[in-house]
């Protein structure tokens, strides 16, 4: 069965590394495959509870690979974000967000940013700011990315664009 | 030594991933496979099949038979770890998640509460989860 003990498994081989510096162990995350990508965000990402869980439903030899995706979508939904408030305050048109890339990208980490690379400039195309709302809206997509970690609540893209 | 059978049998499965074809709109298809009746102690399960949802739009699961009958948390995730919400489905009840990125996607399922499905056998051991899914 996928994910027996897992998650148990996952939480247990967190570990801390001195007192000031931690560092994350998860079975199945080749740590050496994250370099090139921002370490704070990685940490960040490895610490969310919702994302572990999810993460302990893959098999291992996938896991290095949904992390280094999952980190650079975080990045490239916070910087559309912070683009698409620029865009309704100053009327400075957006540009879809340089992607974060690990050093080494598993197979399919190019393929997957490239397709949101895609579908974010086809939202900035339309030319409507509206349009690119709904786009950070989509399910799977940017809504439920917490658009600063350092936000005591912890809000989420579409609680911040839905008022919430 | 049955709870045992199942959870190799459910390995196999999950082994055997397979891509589905690009569809050109909404399309369904049918799946199965064993989950735990044990959710306090044991992950969301998967066939690890996924499915291309090619046009922004609704994704739904529909849990056409469960065996032995259970309620299921059912949840689709994308390649990057991220999640719909946990909707709950008993048999004949559909799960429906609007406005969805277009990806692949894979379902997860696993009973939402402990339920014994392991009859005089030590644990709640595992049921199997049928669906149909539209993406």
């Amino acid at each position: 069965m996928v994910g027996r003990f897992t998650a148990l498994a996952i939480a247990a081989t967190f570990t801390l590394a001195g007192c000031t510096h931690a560092e994350t162990s998860i079975d199945g995350v080749d740590q050496a495959k994250l370099a090139g990508l921002p370490s704070d965000v990685v940490a960040e990402r490895l610490a969310d509870p919702v994302f572990v869980e999810n993460l302990s439903g893959f098999p291992l030899g996938e896991r290095t690979g949904v992390v280094q995706l999952n980190v650079a979508s975080a990045i490239f939904c916070r910087d559309l974000y912070g683009q698409y408030e620029q865009w309704t305050i100053t009327a400075t048109t957006p540009h879809v967000p340089s992607v974060a890339t690990p050093d080494t990208p598993e197979p399919g980490f190019n393929e997957f940013m490239a397709q949101w690379s895609s579908s974010a400039q086809k939202a900035i195309d339309a030319g409507d700011p509206a349009e690119l709302r709904s786009y950070l809206l989509l399910t799977l997509g940017c809504r439920d990315t917490i658009v600063d970690p350092r936000d005591a609540e912890k809000r989420t893209v579409a609680e911040l664009l839905e008022g919430r | 030594m049955k709870m045992l059978k199942r959870i190799a049998t459910a390995g196999v499965t999950i082994g055997l991933a397979v891509a589905v074809a690009l569809p050109a709109s909404a399309a369904t298809a049918d799946g199965s496979f064993t989950a735990t009746c044990d959710p306090a102690n044991y992950g969301f399960a998967t066939n690890g099949t996924a499915y291309q949802h090619s046009t922004y739009g609704t994704i739904s699961v529909k849990q056409t038979a469960s065996s032995p009958q259970v309620t299921s948390s059912v949840k689709v995730t994308s390649q990057n770890g991220n999640s719909t919400p946990v909707v709950n489905v008993s048999d004949g009840a559909t799960a429906k998640w609007t406005g969805v990125l277009t990806g692949q996607y894979k379902v997860y399922a696993r009973s939402s509460s402990g339920v014994n499905c392991n009859g005089a056998w030590p644990g709640n051991g595992n049921y199997t989860f049928s669906y149909t899914i539209t993406y």
